[in-house]
């Protein structure tokens, strides 16, 4: 059994970059068409207006950014994936501009 | 639920490079009843701790810019003239007999292997911010 798990360890360590990058492209293709969530109604209020919160201490260049995306990160589905990534490299100005991109997209 | 919160909840920074290992990471942190925040290499860890507060950091080892241990190495130095003493575990897919004395030694907290186990960082992280 250990043998088994290591070996498994192994495989998934082999496998991930290409797992990387599949799920960077899938995510970077299904941002434009994905909708923002599967959230209706007041789900769908609460992410945007988190959204607009998140933008607006982006636009101030704050670090705080980081901890109010982190409480909506896994909010927004696979259309969050753009920011996410922008969040993490701490290129705000790119995370500015996917957010404006999420809150254009909810309030169609 | 199968991992109810024990004790508080934690802010947690996450130093990793990977987006899968991100997104499972914090699945896991928000399963926990914990909250991370995700920044995708050490400098920008580093970055992040200037501004913030967290009370525990998950760091990656190999990752581009600066790695884990690297990292790990300048947290320690800036605690050297600051007060307190910042949790760290470190994560690592290629494990080797002695990796865990070996982060030890440079002065981590607590360590996981990767594929990173729900159990066992939930084990770590409860250790490591309570057992100082």
């Amino acid at each position: 059994m250990p043998e088994l798990m290591v070996e498994m360890g192994r495989c998934i360590g082999v496998q991930l970059p290409v797992l990387e990058s599949l799920a960077t492209q899938l995510a970077l293709q299904t941002a434009s068409v994905a909708p923002v969530a599967d959230h209706a109604g007041t789900d769908g209020v609460v992410l945007l207006n988190q959204l607009r919160e998140l933008l607006g201490v982006l636009r101030d260049a704050d670090m705080t950014a980081m901890e109010l995306h982190a409480t909506l990160r896994q909010s927004g589905g696979d259309a969050m994936a753009p920011l996410d990534a922008a969040m993490a490299k701490l290129e705000f100005e790119l995370a500015e501009a996917e957010c404006e991109m999420l809150i254009n997209q909810l309030k169609q | 639920m199968p991992y109810p919160a024990a004790g508080k909840a934690l802010k947690v920074l996450v130093a990793e490079d990977s987006i899968i290992n991100q997104r499972l990471v914090i699945a896991m942190l928000t399963t926990l009843g914990h909250t991370g925040v995700v920044v995708g290499d050490g400098a920008k860890a580093l970055k992040c701790l200037t501004k913030l507060q967290f009370d525990a950091v998950l760091m990656d080892v190999m990752m581009p810019i600066m790695d884990g241990l690297e990292a790990l190495t300048a947290i320690r130095t800036q605690e050297q003239t600051h007060d307190g003493h910042l949790p760290i575990i470190m994560a690592t897919a290629h494990t080797e007999p002695g990796d865990a004395a070996k982060f030890k030694r440079a002065g981590a907290d607590g360590y996981v292997a990767k594929p990173i186990q729900i159990e066992h960082l939930q084990a770590e992280l409860a250790r490591v911010t309570t057992h100082r």
